[in-house]
């Protein structure tokens, strides 16, 4: 006789639902521990909408939560969602008070201290400002009041560049910057390329432009060095989840655009 | 001696999976040497007379995961030998040590990458179902009402993820030929199995047909948590087949259908 369905599934459960005790085959190092404990400790700074933020209700929300909750939801484990200070966020990770991390830019310097996951995101800083007078080179910003945010690591790198003359505004995040520009406080601004597309859909009577790419990464969820099990998970969630329009629902949701559509395993 | 596809196969399979692009921090974790120390690979394969593997008139084994084991082990300059395994116990028999490769896995799902390592995708496949061609199955959702036969073990996750939630009942078995008993007698009017299993079906059950596309799925080979060297260098090889076009051609000329943009490096 045909096993009934329920009979099944409680089986299927029990080999599949449940992560399998780890022990001589099973994973090692963090992603062990989190099948272990049940909870992925997933730090991500909440200043930075749309990829990390706090909802009306004061929940967090945001692209790179919303790709957490998935992933843990395939790991069958809760989540734990610990906010950072964008400056702190690999420092957190190194000494393993979170086990991932969301994504971050893809830079060399980065690559020298912590493992990322194949990229699933990219991030575009561009220098926004009135169109006349253009600014064609930085030595432009001569004299100019520069608002971008503070932590990331576009003002750190665009910080260092600004000629003498310049007066740098740091920012809390991302939409201070933006209003200190729209209010006058500022004369340029450090922007995402989507939020200019924002900007120039809600304020057509404002004429701001991108006067420059400051710099480009693909983003990339990490964790600590020497972790091959759980990066291959991650590599894996990331090409199953793209592959089936998950990643892109959800970023789509967030930017009004799919930012990878094509997933690879690395 | 460089024109010969084996040795180049092998040397730039050693390039990529070798010491030299291994990052610093990553120490061999001997499964690699392990293999080339034994000189053979040890790969499981569930031989079900599908076009996945069966016993072929003259030169024993055949299909699909076959000839691509035989083409990994090959690149990697090693004999490839391959070891029997069921369906509902294929994925313990690999964790226990059985064999180093698992070539008939389940379904590439999360579910799965929480029990094993996948290997980049070595080709897709269909879940579709297969009915009587009176009954009426425009969509998923005339599914519905109907008593449902499908493979059991952890084929069983896609399956259920696959179908609308509401009145079925699924009913599994060990088996494409229990199905077709099930179906035969019977108790289920519907199967739903992968697309390279529903000739097999049709031809036992003529007035039954391929009647619905439920959805694609990638296949995977599968190793044991920990044994990367060993997956860097098959997936180093999976690579090369899909460079040379071998690939595509498997896929081709036993799944019956073009090999899908895979998307991995």
């Amino acid at each position: 006789m045909p096993a009934t369905r329920r009979r099944l599934l409680a089986a299927a459960g029990a080999a599949l639902a449940l992560p399998r005790p780890a022990g001589a085959s099973g994973p090692s190092g963090i992603l062990r521990r989190i099948f272990e404990t049940g909870v992925l400790r997933f730090g991500v700074w909440l200043g930075a909408p749309p990829w990390g933020s706090l909802d009306q209700n004061g929940e967090p929300d945001g692209s790179e939560v919303a790709i957490a909750r998935l992933l843990a939801r395939d790991m069958n484990v809760r989540l734990q969602v610990v906010r950072l200070p964008a400056a702190e966020r690999v420092a957190a990770l190194l000494a393993d008070r979170v086990d991932l991390l969301a994504g971050l830019p893809i830079m060399p310097a980065n690559l020298q201290r912590i493992a990322f996951a194949a990229a699933h995101d990219r991030i575009a800083y561009i220098l926004v400002a009135r169109r006349d007078p253009a600014i064609n080179h930085l030595q432009d910003l001569a004299g100019k009041r520069v608002a971008m945010p503070a932590g990331t690591f576009a003002a750190q790198s665009l910080h260092d560049h600004l000629p003498p003359e310049a007066t740098t505004i740091f920012t809390e995040n991302a939409a201070d910057t933006l209003k200190a520009l729209l209010s006058g406080d500022a004369d340029a601004a450090v922007a995402h390329d989507f939020e200019l597309r924002d900007l120039q859909i809600a304020r057509e009577d404002m004429d701001f432009i991108a006067h420059m790419t400051i710099s480009t990464w693909r983003m990339g969820l990490s964790t600590r060095l020497g972790e091959p099990d759980l990066l291959r998970f991650l590599n894996t969630f990331l090409y199953l989840r793209t592959r089936d329009g998950s990643i892109a629902e959800i970023q789509s949701r967030y930017f009004g655009t799919a930012q990878n559509r094509d997933g690879r395993f690395r | 001696m460089w024109n010969r596809p084996t040795s180049r196969r092998a040397l730039f399979a050693a390039a990529l999976a070798g010491d030299a692009i291994r990052p610093a921090a990553a120490a061999p974790d001997g499964s690699l040497r392990r293999v080339r120390e034994r000189g053979r690979l040890r790969l499981g394969v569930g031989v079900e007379g599908t076009v996945m593997a069966f016993h072929g008139s003259a030169s024993g084994l055949d299909g699909f995961a076959i000839r691509l084991g035989r083409r990994i082990a090959e690149g990697l300059n090693l004999d490839a030998e391959f070891v029997s395994t069921q369906r509902l116990s294929r994925v313990d028999d690999l964790l226990a040590g059985e064999f180093d490769l698992l070539m008939t896995a389940p379904p590439a799902t999360m579910a799965l990458a929480r029990e094993a390592l996948l290997t980049n995708p070595i080709g897709q496949a269909s879940l579709v179902a297969v009915a009587d061609a009176s009954l009426p199955m425009d969509g998923l959702v005339q599914l519905r009402g109907h008593h449902v036969a499908s493979l059991a073990g952890r084929f069983l996750s896609i399956v259920d993820s696959s179908l609308p939630p509401g009145e079925r009942q699924i009913m599994t078995f060990r088996n494409l030929e229990e199905i077709a008993t099930a179906l035969a007698e019977g108790h289920c009017d519907v199967a739903v199995v992968p697309d390279y299993m529903a000739p097999s079906l049709i031809v036992r059950l003529p007035w039954m047909s391929l009647r619905l596309r439920i959805t694609d799925y990638f296949l995977v080979c599968l190793l044991r948590f920990g044994e990367h060297d060993l997956l860097r260098a098959v997936n180093s090889q999976l690579f090369i087949l899909r460079q040379e076009q071998e690939l595509a051609t498997l896929q081709e000329v036993f799944l019956g259908r073009p090999l899908p943009p895979l998307g991995f490096l």
